[in-house]
């Protein structure tokens, strides 16, 4: 299809005009289409009299999920709206559009609604469509980005027909799920959709804004269909007339879009009233070319000057990433994320790769958690094919893959689908030799990855050579060769660069000097991704540095608001630090604070909930005292204290929590002391595992559970929430583990916590389980077969200490 | 209505953390409730819809004129005895909130379930707003009391009929999942009859 030698009318709204004419609501209002097809026709007539160039067959909720209880299939209902278009259209020179509107279900991990399965329910309704004669589908109405990503999978890898995608925005330029325009343009345009835009959502007048800043970031083919105004909630219409309807709509065409037409509340009069003006317009192809974005469903980096890549979320050479990467333990790579996008990285580098584990299974997994909890992009990086291909799937926005190198074999597996996808790529200038010492050898192994690139159709803008760094303390290596390959492969080849810094100092001490000059030398020959650790303040200082002096931060203004804040905290702690030496030197008691409770002492720390003074408190101790002795002479009666105050109305649950979080500071301070002093005492004091049943995704009251347990020392495996009772007896089994804790809060859920009990037994696993939630009782939790009822927190607690001991 | 901010009633966090009379708060306690209501405030996006039908009794219970839906129950149709029309409403303080709680409580159970008390009074505060602004647009008379499905025996499946009669999904942003769970979590949904 053109796009660009005129503005094409698309049809207006189907259920306005049904209503209008009386047509029975059934379940569904595709069933129409099938009982009475004259009904639907005769909507789809009206369009093409008043002038529509394109009409969207009535296919919007004919998938699988919304005719669960249809005695239509899909595949009937969207065949029997494709044939009522084509004959409503006749010979016309009239195209039909398959709409495609949300499944209706949530997908994870908001919902029930697996990525797979809303792929199977688009791919069924496209084949139907593509089958029955469409010429085009739509992803109409659309509010999720990821959703939206199942639907142009199922089309590209099932049809071949184009692809246009529409989803409804808020004033805000953000849709109600949060996904931001740019966004949804970037990530479109990079997967090879063929026109987006915004339908639905407002009227034309308030989509101004959003359309235009869909073409600053994107230059396809834009689309769009308004609501006729806003709606009126007494009389349920729609508050603008088809002269006025039309008159707003000319923002559009002045802009260049290539389709208009109208959403709820339209009708044939709005239809003929914009055919009568889209001939004094035509419309633009933008042109700006590709640009080298990154985006997730939320946000997008535009990367025009140096970016920080935060390299944490990594296992290579630490433990207790390791370890939790094998309970699962998501929190803690969350809380690394959060960090680092706390620190200032704008893109996060995804490693989840050690020896023994499914790493693709695990990628999804910290993928799908890592993108439902921050905005930044991220950079997916593996050596496995499959894992980056399965990230790439599921990944809501346009990601980096991390990486292939000069070697044939590793580029023909990745950058197919780095095109497929629309990822942007990561080339290592080295190839199965080995790393090239000489900057022209890198700069030859470079130009080949940009060659086969440019082969495979990826973008300049979207390769970032990494001219890699070699440890100075082997005299050979010079890192003028680094830096120089970096100038000459962005020259050159007009690409993006990328390097990990550190390694540059290894072997030598006071790696910092080294570590910050080397980044700074880089980012002065032009790096455009550092990878580093944003916690190291010494190496975030040399990138705020060099923004401010390369003028991408003009006038230093917001290093002066960052440095400003973290200098007058440093004044206030050694302020404080001060203080503390000189009541110290004084050396007077301390007060008791009203309560009784006694300033400095682990008791009024864990009280309060005071989690510093806490750590600071135990680290004094442990000068004088054995580790064990402070945790059952202080830690253990200090939490007694206050389980005992919750029980007797004395304290309420948020101060239950702050009291159980300072302690675990405490036992950090231990754990800690006793890894260094090589005490080999085992100081877990049983294993459990808890989660929030299939089917539930309340894990509020599970994570408080969890935190309690864990303060009282004992060690948690936290399956989540929404989990599979296979999953459960799964990990009962493989972990030997003998105490399960199931939380369910809804009463629908709670059957799915009998199964999982039920399944537990018929499998034979030698474990107890306890159970809670807001629905359940004593009675009921013996009805499904569990072995104990904990009402809260505490109580499971108790029950914890009293099985283990 | 699109826009609506207030401040939040410290009593009614309070009574949604299960707060109990006579405890004496922690400086910290009441330094996250401070935190926890700025951030709600700064996180709410408000959005709701409404529309008004009339009314009928039958033998389920209540049918919605114009609609193939019956609002079914013994407890809705008492609710509703007296009245010959009704207003439906849905609104959520949106889906930032959520993710804000969820990040909270990935390092701090006590800061999470004080937020997400918040999101939860805000939410109850907001739906009271909203039903002062439909009484100053009905033709006549005011909305009484609430009623949702789920209380009684008013079947949480329901949540299906306001989902299509509300259009929730494109007029506020609210999506039921499969389990009828609203996502925003902080959303409500309710109908009032009108009264003279």
């Amino acid at each position: 299809m053109e796009y660009f030698d005129r503005i094409r009318v698309l049809d207006g709204a189907m259920g306005t005009q049904l209503m209008s004419k009386k047509a029975p609501m059934g379940k569904v209002p595709e069933e129409l289409n099938i009982t009475h097809p004259e009904i639907v026709q005769e909507v789809h007539k009206e369009y093409i009299e008043a002038g529509s160039d394109v009409i969207y067959a009535h296919t919007f909720s004919a998938n699988a999920y919304k005719l669960r209880d249809s005695e239509y299939t899909p595949e009937e209902l969207v065949t029997a709206a494709v044939k009522n278009a084509k004959e409503a259209v006749g010979d016309k020179d009239v195209m039909v559009a398959a709409s495609f509107g949300p499944i209706g279900d949530i997908l994870e991990p908001f919902g029930n609604l697996k990525f797979d399965d809303a792929y199977d329910m688009y791919k069924e309704m496209m084949v139907a469509a593509e089958k029955a004669g469409a010429d085009l589908f739509v992803l109409e109405t659309q509010t999720d980005l990821l959703e939206v990503k199942a639907g142009v999978l199922a089309a590209r890898e099932n049809c071949s027909l184009p692809i246009w995608v529409t989803m409804t925005f808020e004033a805000d330029g953000r849709t109600f799920t949060g996904v931001l325009a740019e966004a949804m343009a970037i990530t479109l345009e990079a997967l090879g959709v063929d026109a987006i835009g915004v339908n639905c959502s407002l009227g034309p007048k308030e989509l101004v804004p959003i359309v235009k800043r869909m073409r600053e970031v994107s230059d396809l083919p834009l689309i769009v269909k308004p609501n006729a105004g806003l709606p009126d909630p007494v009389t349920n219409t729609y508050n603008l007339k088809a002269e006025d309807f039309a008159e707003q709509m000319r923002a559009f065409m002045e802009m260049g879009v290539s389709f208009v037409g109208g959403c709820c509340g339209t009708d044939p009069e709005y239809i003929k009233g914009l055919v009568n003006i889209r001939n004094e317009y035509k419309p633009v192809k933008s042109e700006k070319g590709k640009r080298p974005y990154l985006s997730s469903a939320r946000a997008y980096v535009n990367i025009t000057h140096v970016n920080v890549v935060g390299e944490r979320i990594n296992p290579t050479g630490k433990k207790k990433f390791q370890q939790a990467l094998l309970d699962h333990d998501l929190d803690y790579v969350m809380n690394q994320a959060l960090e680092q996008v706390g620190a200032g990285a704008t893109v996060l580098d995804v490693n989840v790769g050690i020896p023994t584990v499914d790493e693709k299974a695990l990628m999804i997994e910290v993928v799908k958690e890592l993108q439902t909890m921050v905005d930044t992009p991220l950079q997916i990086d593996s050596s496995s094919v499959e894992a980056i291909e399965a990230a790439l799937r599921i990944y809501n926005g346009k990601p980096i893959i991390n990486s292939v190198n000069a070697d044939d074999e590793r580029l023909d597996a990745i950058l197919p689908i780095a095109k497929k996808y629309g990822a942007a790529v990561v080339g290592l200038t080295l190839n199965e030799e080995g790393i090239p010492q000489k900057a022209e050898e890198r700069v030859e192994m470079a130009r080949h990855i940009v060659e086969k690139c440019d082969e495979y159709g990826i973008p300049r803008c979207d390769i970032y050579i990494d001219c890699l760094t070699q440890t100075v303390s082997i005299a050979e290596n010079r890192a003028e060769d680094t830096l120089d390959a970096i100038r000459r492969v962005k020259s050159e080849f007009g690409v993006k660069t990328v390097l990990g810094v550190s390694n540059i100092s290894f072997g030598l001490p006071k790696r910092e000097f080294i570590n910050t000059t080397f980044l700074t030398l880089a980012m002065y020959a032009g790096l455009d991704l550092a990878i580093i650790n944003p916690n190291n303040a010494a190496m975030m200082g040399a990138f705020d540095a060099f923004l401010t002096l390369s003028a991408v931060d003009p006038g230093g203004a917001a290093y002066a608001e960052k440095y400003a804040v973290i200098a007058a905290r440093e004044k206030e702690q050694a302020a404080l630090m001060k203080t503390v030496a000189d009541a110290g030197a004084a050396a007077q008691p301390a007060q008791a604070s009203g309560d009784g409770l006694v300033p400095g002492t682990i008791l009024y720390d864990v009280c309060k909930g005071l989690k510093d003074s806490t750590a600071e408190d135990v680290k004094k101790l442990l000068e004088t005292k054995d580790p064990m002795e402070i945790i059952n002479g202080e830690l253990i009666p200090a939490l007694d204290k206050v389980g005992e105050d919750f029980e007797n109305h004395r304290s309420f649950l948020p101060q239950l929590l702050s009291s159980a979080k300072a302690a675990e500071a405490g036992f950090a301070v231990i754990k800690e002391h006793m890894a260094k002093n090589n005490v080999g005492e085992q100081i877990s004091k049983g294993r459990i595992v808890i989660c929030t049943v299939k089917g539930d995704v309340h894990d509020i009251g599970k994570n408080i559970v969890k935190t309690i347990l864990e303060n009282y020392g004992f060690s948690v495996l936290d399956l989540g929430k929404d989990v599979a009772p296979e999953t459960v007896v799964e990990t009962v089994k493989r972990e030997n583990i003998k105490l399960v804790g199931l939380s369910a809060l809804m009463t629908t859920t709670v059957a799915s916590m009998e199964e999982t009990i039920r399944q537990l037994r018929e499998a034979g696993c030698d474990c107890k389980v306890f159970v809670g939630g807001a629905v359940l009782t004593y009675e009921y939790a013996m009805k499904i077969g569990a072995d104990y009822y904990t009402k809260d927190a505490k109580e499971a607690a108790d029950l914890a200490k009293r099985f283990f001991s | 209505m699109t826009e609506l901010t207030f401040e939040n009633d410290k009593s009614e966090v309070l009574r949604y953390c299960g707060y109990r009379r006579g405890v004496e708060l922690t400086e910290l306690t009441d330094e996250m409730i401070r935190d926890g209501m700025e951030t709600t405030n700064r996180l709410a996006r408000i959005r709701s819809y409404w529309r008004l039908f009339d009314i009928e009794k039958c033998e389920e219970g209540v049918a919605l004129k114009g609609t193939d839906v019956v609002f079914k129950g013994q407890g809705i149709s008492r609710h509703l005895m007296w009245d010959k029309q009704v207003v439906l409403m849905c609104i959520t303080i949106g889906p930032e909130f959520d993710r804000e709680v969820k990040r909270v409580m990935l390092d701090d159970a006590a800061r999470g379930m004080i937020l997400n008390s918040c999101g939860a009074a805000l939410v109850e505060k907001a739906i009271d707003e909203l039903q002062k602004e439909i009484d100053t647009q009905l033709p006549s008379g005011h909305t009484g009391d609430r009623y949702s499905p789920g209380y009684g025996d008013f079947p949480i499946e329901q949540q299906d009929d306001f989902m299509k009669l509300l259009d929730m999904t494109r007029t506020a942003g609210i999506r039921l999942n499969s389990s009828y769970l609203m996502n925003p979590e902080k959303s409500v949904t309710a109908v009032a009859g009108i009264k003279d």
